[in-house]
């Protein structure tokens, strides 16, 4: 009679007995090994937490910035004119006292030259194509009306 | 020193390092460093390289992390990993025995009488008889004690594939003269 794939239960205690004593190796780790890994993995972790922390301050910090150069057009419209919203220095690039297509540009050669250093416009860790965008996105809005 | 038994699943420990707790690691390693090191020794039959495997696998482990899923038994997990990081040691080290002397030496347990070390002989040379696939299989399942879904998820097969080998290993076993009196009625 052919044995039913699916049952498995008649498998010889004896021989399952002599499978663990043959192949279930009396081995330990010893505490220098233990404390490496835990070492590691606690720095592994413990750093991650700190990476994911400041992003997190970076990317609130750069949604607080968009939506005030979004909202002062609103504000300021009917109020007379007054010096630049501090928040707005940080995209002057160039310190010119504006907020334009040049500081764009100047973020982008820094980067092709490789001295983009820390402007993480978008606060996602990286200096790239992407913070040139968010300056150009910024340099848009403050043309449509906003006090320079 | 092993911290006490932390009475949290697995799942609530994955939770709790996704969300920083380093020492929920602390719990998964003690849990899992045992069964980890004996199937590492398994594969490479050499204490330091199942140590260096050890190291290795729970690197791949806290590096998945914080945004690691587990979708399935942690041991159904980690032993394609410590599968994998076994055989590209044994690779690297152009370890391979077949002859039942060197499975005998290699095997844990070897110091014992002489009629239980040629017991253990047999055993070893019936079980290097059988396929790779084969012998992986009847080794998870009466020696790890995994379930049948369980090995099909650690080895990527369907489990009717897992069933298929244990029949057809066990078939070969109950022929095996070196081994057939286990089947013995």
């Amino acid at each position: 009679m052919p044995h039913d794939p699916a049952e498995f239960d008649d498998f010889p205690d004896a021989l399952a007995a002599d499978l663990g004593r043959l192949y279930r190796a009396d081995v330990t780790a010893s505490p220098a090994v233990d404390q490496a890994i835990l070492n590691r993995a606690r720095a592994h972790v413990a750093g991650r937490k700190r990476t994911l922390l400041l992003r997190r301050v970076a990317g609130a910090a750069a949604a607080v910035i968009l939506i005030t150069a979004a909202v002062i057009p609103t504000i300021s419209r009917n109020r007379p004119p007054r010096a630049p919203v501090a928040r707005q220095l940080i995209y002057d690039l160039n310190a010119d006292g504006a907020v334009d297509i040049r500081d764009a540009l100047a973020l982008q050669r820094s980067i092709d030259a490789g001295r983009a250093g820390a402007h993480d416009m978008n606060g996602d860790g990286v200096v790239d194509k992407r913070d040139v965008d968010a300056i150009a996105m910024i340099a848009v809005r403050l043309d449509k009306g906003v006090a320079r | 020193m092993p911290p006490p038994t932390d009475p949290r699943s697995d799942l609530d420990l994955v939770a709790a390092l996704n969300a920083g707790d380093a020492a929920a690691f602390d719990a998964l390693y003690y849990r899992y460093r045992d069964r980890i090191l004996r199937l590492a020794y398994r594969f490479t039959a050499n204490h330091a390289d199942a140590q260096d495997v050890l190291q290795e696998t729970f690197s791949y482990l806290y590096r998945k992390f914080p945004a690691f899923r587990l979708t399935a038994s942690m041991t159904t997990f980690l032993y394609p990993v410590v599968r994998n990081l076994s055989l590209e040691l044994i690779r690297k080290r152009r370890a391979a025995t077949t002859t039942s002397a060197d499975l005998l030496e290699e095997m844990p347990g070897f110091a014992a009488a002489p009629d239980e070390a040629h017991a253990r002989a047999d055993l070893a040379a019936a079980m290097a008889n059988l396929s790779p696939e084969h012998r992986q299989t009847v080794l998870l399942r009466f020696v790890d004690d995994l379930t049948m879904e369980e090995i099909a998820a650690a080895t990527g097969v369907p489990v009717g594939t897992v069933k298929s080998r244990l029949h057809h290993a066990l078939a070969a076993m109950r022929e095996d003269p070196r081994v057939r009196r286990y089947f013995a009625p």
